[in-house]
């Protein structure tokens, strides 16, 4: 059920696409729409949460392990 | 409106220099290095709540106080290659849980180390990466190193896009080679020396959907082998193998009206050993001017136990068994807030997290809480230099 509505959630948006002129991405550029907006703040929140809960893995790969417990 | 080819070059170019201003960081599909140096620098307090008093059996319990010392540095190498260097630097004190027992009442009680730990953590990563046209490639290097655990992780990535841009695709894997050397008094299942390996994959897609909204998923599968078990607990004994899948989805968009971005991220995660986890992430970055923005920000987690979890330890009992709390059910609730003014080339960032984790909060009924379930305030103080 869960992966129903998530497909459906990513049809969703993904119909909604249109073309975008590179001169028309000044707003996808803005520092607050990246999917990382700071990249240290970002590292020690998945550090605490890697170390925290049972859970890891994200969009992007590296980073190793610690004895953090 | 009617755009000229010299219209849009010129409008490209201004386009291309936003994205090149500091503290604009570029999105995953800009095929380009960092047109300025980059140094940050964030400190941060990590302290944990005390045990409740009812729910201790023994120790101390005064649990986890952390200070964090993060070093950034990225800068662009001639055209056409970036590099990045991280180093963190943490110092700890407190107590952690050793173990479970039954309480009088019948409810599971929290054992903890008799003394508070002091430890030390040095963490360095060094990334390069080749820029052309339509794509990027990178390598990374990894080195952590405490008294009683040394890691080193390798990994590499690759992300290319359409002709239009409109499309990104990634892939990278990574691996960790780890050395686990347990410093301090032997116990029912202490290990002298072992290791563990992780073996990451990842492929990610990134899609622009219109002017102001862009989404990214991404699907990771990682194995992770050797001693996988906590040599500081009093019992605990898990598979030396564990295979994980992890699918990510973030969306971004910025709405116009209120000068503000919203952030939507959704994260299904599940493992061998039983585990089941849905973390979801919202974010408000609300620019207050051309200087000062706000993000408040909510986290929900809810996982599902380990196979092999147990509330209380039992020397006699055979097979696999944990009584760690971080493979017990629960869900969790993160409350943050963020301030960051900044100018042309340099940015001052202040931030304050609130995590609670609590039986109640799970999606499915938990029977019986662990009683080390966790909460902790994160507060981070940063700024970044460009030049």
């Amino acid at each position: 059920m869960k992966s129903v509505v998530a497909s459906a959630l990513m049809l969703a948006l993904l119909g909604g696409c249109a073309e975008v002129k590179p001169w028309q991405r000044g707003e996808l550029a803005r520092s607050e729409m990246a999917f990382v907006p700071d990249a240290m703040e970002a590292s020690l929140a998945d550090h605490i949460y890697f170390s925290k809960e049972a859970s890891s893995g994200g969009t992007s790969v590296g980073g190793g392990g610690c004895g953090c417990n | 409106m009617a755009v000229t080819e010299s219209g849009s070059k010129t409008l490209l170019a201004l386009t291309s220099a936003a994205v090149a201003l500091p503290g604009m960081a570029p999105v995953a599909r800009a095929d380009s290095p960092p047109e300025v140096t980059t140094l940050g620098y964030r400190y941060s307090l990590y302290r944990e709540d005390d045990i409740e008093p009812g729910k201790l059996a023994a120790g101390v319990g005064e649990r986890y106080e952390i200070d964090v010392h993060q070093l950034r540095l990225t800068t662009g190498l001639g055209d056409t290659w970036g590099l990045t260097v991280d180093y963190q630097h943490e110092s700890l004190s407190g107590a952690s849980p050793f173990g479970t027992s039954r309480g009088v009442d019948g409810n599971p009680q929290v054992v903890m180390t008799g003394a508070s730990i002091e430890e030390l953590r040095r963490d360095l990563n060094i990334g390069l990466r080749r820029y052309y046209d339509y794509s990027n490639a990178g390598i990374s290097l990894g080195y952590s190193a405490e008294d009683d655990y040394t890691a080193y992780n390798l990994g590499a990535d690759y992300q290319f896009s359409t002709e239009d841009r409109l499309n990104t695709f990634g892939l990278g894997v990574s691996i960790s080679d780890d050395t686990l050397e347990p410093t301090q008094q032997s116990g029912f299942n202490r290990i002298k020396k072992d290791d563990k390996q992780s073996l990451t994959a990842v492929v990610n897609y990134t899609r622009v959907l219109s002017t102001v909204a862009q989404v990214q998923t991404a699907l990771s599968l990682s194995r992770h082998s050797g001693f996988l078990s906590d040599p500081y607990k009093a019992v605990d004994v898990r598979p030396d193998e564990r295979i994980a899948w992890a699918w990510t989805t973030q969306y971004r968009r910025y709405l116009k009206d209120w000068d503000a971005a919203l952030h939507v991220d959704y994260r299904l995660y599940t493992d061998d050993w039983g585990i089941v986890s849905n973390t979801f992430d919202l974010a408000w970055y609300q620019n207050v001017d051309a200087g000062l923005r706000v993000a408040p920000s909510l986290r929900y987690y809810t996982q599902s136990q380990a196979d092999f979890y147990f509330p209380t330890d039992n020397t006699t009992r055979q097979g696999y068994q944990s009584s760690d709390h971080r493979l017990s059910p629960f869900g969790a609730l993160t409350t943050g807030i963020r301030v960051e003014a900044h100018a042309v080339n340099w940015k001052v960032v202040i931030a304050a997290e609130r995590y609670i984790a609590d039986g109640d909060l799970a999606l499915g009924s938990v029977e019986v809480e662990h009683p080390a379930l966790l909460g902790f305030s994160l507060v981070t103080l940063g700024m970044d230099y460009s030049f």
